[in-house]
């Protein structure tokens, strides 16, 4: 009964969230516009690098625009969901966190309510763009399994993504810095998952597949999409970045437990 | 009058460098995804190689352009002027600025030597010694194109600087500035040749970039130096570089006497 509810709660304070988002209407569309614009660049510069050169390591263009589009759209879910928490230290810092522990509401429930709704938008704009792309130039890809993959991916990678932003609200009752482990982990890393994984040696793919398994995000996924070998990996794993972000997501919860429980409050 | 002037400028730049300094994790994670990026980048030349590329460049071409594209990203920084603007119109501290001896302008040249130099004495150089560790390139560089280089680069920076004053007087007329910024980014991004070289795309890409200032601030200086443009071109890299100096400033001159007029006060 008591999710049903905090599911409830949720979902009014996302929806006031939107609202307030779109008071200022022309601020909304003009960010939704240039953040395309921004996506479209980076995108492009890269779609038409791999269209020069054929192919990069037996990828072809339409292939990496796929894993493109996998990753941001699970990285703009992330963004929609946990783009609060990159704060959380503020609220450590500035005792509004005392407030939170308070409510009868979970505190990162709390931050999740207050979403993101542009950065999910521009995305979901772009992605709808390049796959209609993809569909008409690649007809025969989208298989059932293939449609059952990749939304797995998506969701599993937004999961995995959300992790990391739950470890640095962790970290940060220790460090008080909530972006230092996001920032290094989500965005210095982000260069490196627009390509395909195997064109990296040895090291950053044991990295990516086993220190943070970013790889699950968009790469294993991909290898099933387009019926690549997959190095001795079961399919099945390669699919499995939903199992991977809950794990993940779970021991990063505890580990915000734990910090909650050390918590001692700065309120001022 | 003036010495005074300076040395206030003196102060404020020793000022940057040393607020730029103070948040040690910040230079860390930044010197980090620096360093992955570019890791990235040579993982993906060394495939283009390994794929046969169109193009008549060998890897350590494409290995030293990334360098170079890495350092001059540390030495120009974006939005450094626009930030500065936005900031101070948006708390209503440009009340007080505009009234101050020392123009706003002057302030925030200064804020833009101060961050070149932390860019580049931080950044830049740990960047470099590090990837000497790992990489080892051979290239005919002659004195001669050094000094173009250095010559071609300077200019570079005021075409920066100068796109960047535009944006902050835009920023006068429409009071969020991020939307402009991201436009600007976009346009870097794509035509700039700062994360791929534009001889790499297709020739009508690059035929467009002809045409905009943004080309000036990376690719030119880059291939100067790496022996790209011949050195009977190098005469017509200068004069557009000139031309684009000329046309900008006109532009910026003309922006800052209209937009003055519209300084918009938030009181209280």
């Amino acid at each position: 009964m008591k999710i049903f509810h905090n599911i409830s709660v949720l979902f009014s304070m996302m929806k006031l969230s939107i609202k307030s988002a779109l008071i200022y209407r022309v601020s909304f569309v003009m960010d939704i516009i240039t953040s395309i614009m921004m996506f479209t660049s980076e995108f492009f510069v890269v779609y038409l690098m791999v269209d020069e050169m054929n192919e990069i390591n037996g990828w072809t263009k339409e292939q990496i625009a796929v894993m493109y589009v996998i990753t941001i759209l699970a990285g703009a879910i992330e963004v929609f969901f946990t783009d609060q928490m990159r704060n959380f230290s503020n609220k450590i810092l500035w005792g509004n966190l005392d407030l939170d522990l308070v409510r009868p509401f979970h505190p990162l429930l709390r931050t999740m309510g207050d979403v993101s709704f542009s950065a999910l938008l521009n995305v979901v704009i772009f992605s709808a763009v390049i796959i209609t792309y993809i569909t008409i130039t690649v007809p025969w890809l989208w298989t059932f399994r293939n449609i059952v993959v990749f939304v797995i991916s998506v969701i599993g990678g937004s999961l995995i993504f959300s992790s990391i932003t739950i470890f640095s609200c962790a970290i940060s009752f220790w460090t008080f810095d909530s972006q230092f482990f996001y920032r290094l982990v989500k965005q210095g890393t982000r260069q490196l998952l627009w390509y395909p994984m195997d064109i990296y040696n040895k090291i950053i793919r044991l990295v990516l597949t086993f220190v943070y398994p970013l790889a699950f995000v968009s790469y294993y996924p991909s290898l099933v999409i387009f019926d690549k070998d997959t190095h001795g990996v079961p399919a099945a794993f390669c699919c499995s970045s939903i199992f991977i972000g809950l794990v993940l997501c779970s021991l990063a919860v505890g580990l915000w437990h734990i910090g909650v429980k050390k918590y001692e409050g700065s309120g001022c | 009058m003036l010495l005074r002037r300076l040395d206030c400028l003196a102060y404020w730049i020793k000022l940057v460098v040393k607020t730029s300094m103070i948040y040690n994790k910040r230079v860390l994670l930044q010197i980090i995804r620096t360093l992955v990026g570019f890791a990235a980048m040579v993982f993906v030349w060394k495939a283009l190689i390994a794929n046969g590329i169109r193009v008549d460049v060998t890897l350590d071409t494409l290995i030293l352009y990334s360098v170079l594209s890495t350092v001059i990203s540390c030495l120009v920084q974006t939005n450094a002027i626009s930030g500065f603007f936005q900031s101070e119109l948006i708390s209503g501290n440009i009340a007080v600025r505009l009234t101050r001896p020392v123009s706003m302008e002057a302030m925030a040249i200064a804020n833009v030597i101060g961050y070149s130099i932390n860019g580049l004495m931080v950044y830049g150089l740990t960047f470099v010694v590090a990837v000497s560790f790992f990489i080892r390139v051979s290239l005919d560089i002659t004195f001669l194109s050094v000094l173009a280089f250095l010559g071609c680069l300077f200019m570079s920076c005021v075409v920066f600087m100068l796109i960047d004053f535009i944006c902050a007087y835009i920023c006068f007329c429409i009071h969020k500035g991020s939307t402009i910024e991201h436009l600007i980014e976009a346009i870097f991004m794509a035509f700039s040749g700062q994360v791929i070289p534009l001889f790499l795309l297709p020739e009508w890409f690059g035929n467009i970039s002809m045409f905009l200032p943004v080309r000036m601030v990376y690719e030119e200086p880059i291939s100067i130096l790496l022996g790209i443009t011949p050195q009977e071109q190098w005469g017509g890299v200068f004069l557009r570089e000139a031309v684009w100096i000329v046309v900008l400033l006109a532009v910026t001159l003309v922006m800052k006497s209209v937009t003055r007029r519209k300084v918009f006060v938030q009181g209280g």
